[in-house]
């Protein structure tokens, strides 16, 4: 019987200190700190300028939830496994060696000042994280994934499609 | 809850005069001894994958031997790779099993096999 540990992706909101935390579905970004959110709700408006404007920057954290016969999880990655993006919109995301701690989530262009998420298992990006059985609760505790998307005048007016982020880890 | 597909394999392992069997990751009892280990061996369908910790050897299929002459301590490497998939639907929740790794690490690095779910056996660990 597969007998794998139960890991989930969590998002962090709010500000730093009294933050939040919520299982995610969805990654959407938009323009509001809400977890799941809905786009159509918090739209990122086209500017007016060349722009660009950006959206909320997500924070983001594998969490171990159950146990069962894995010693220990480590080798935290991610990248964007599928999706393209369309004119006038692009991904940044924060590349600091390991990830870095959680912040007030803005939409201003700090902290994701690499452009283009990772797009193969081979040169996702690492966070450093580690737990070991029976401790259960966030893998990378104080290191998050930070990420963000931006836009420009040359963006056209609508849903730009789906992009699909996979969080890998090892099992020992 | 997630519902994870996990492929898992038959190993034995041998510790001194006591040998163990199993299926999936090393098991708990085993896990602190992973530089102690005399030999542990993975059944692949027909295929025989192991390592020598102690001997800082590889082999698979009883042809191929590798031996790390680092002359330091080899750690058993027996692990899976898993990956959570999040796109914008919200059935999108199931961890799934990429790989397994089967090798040896030493201050030098890993060695050894990686695992497909198909069965593929290759050389290297990424």
């Amino acid at each position: 019987m597969p007998t794998p540990a139960t890991v989930e992706v969590w998002e962090s909101n709010g500000t730093s200190g009294a933050e939040t935390h919520t299982q995610v579905t969805a990654y959407n970004f938009g323009s509001s700190d809400t977890p799941n959110l809905t786009a159509a709700t918090y739209p990122l408006v086209i500017p007016v300028g060349v722009g660009p404007i950006y959206a909320y920057r997500k924070f983001t954290r594998w969490k171990l939830v159950t146990w069962v016969d894995t010693n220990t999880i480590d080798t935290l990655r991610y990248y964007k496994s599928a999706g393209s993006n369309a004119t006038g919109w692009n991904e940044n995301y924060n590349s600091v060696a390991g990830g870095s701690a959680y912040g007030t989530p803005t939409r201003a262009n700090t902290l994701c000042t690499s452009d283009n998420w990772p797009t193969t298992a081979g040169t996702a990006f690492s966070v450093t994280g580690t737990i070991s059985n029976p401790t259960t609760g966030y893998i990378n505790s104080t290191t998050y994934c930070i990420m963000n998307v931006r836009i420009t005048n040359t963006v056209v007016a609508g849903a730009k499609g789906s992009h699909t982020m996979s969080w890998v880890y090892n099992e020992s | 809850m997630p519902c994870p597909i996990v492929i898992e394999f038959d190993w034995k392992a041998v510790l001194g005069n006591d040998t163990h069997t199993g299926r999936g990751l090393l098991s708990k009892g085993l896990h602190p001894f992973r530089t102690k280990l005399d030999e542990f061996t993975v059944a692949v369908g027909d295929l025989i994958v192991s390592a020598f910790p102690k001997a800082g050897e590889i082999k698979v299929d009883f042809q191929r031997s590798h031996l790390c002459d680092c002359g330091k301590e080899h750690k058993l490497v027996w692990f899976r790779t898993m990956k959570i998939d999040r796109g914008n639907e919200a059935s999108n929740s199931t961890a799934e099993c990429l790989l397994y790794a089967l090798g040896l690490e030493c201050e030098r690095g890993k060695i050894g096999w990686t695992i497909l779910p198909d069965g593929t056996v290759r050389r290297g660990i990424d």
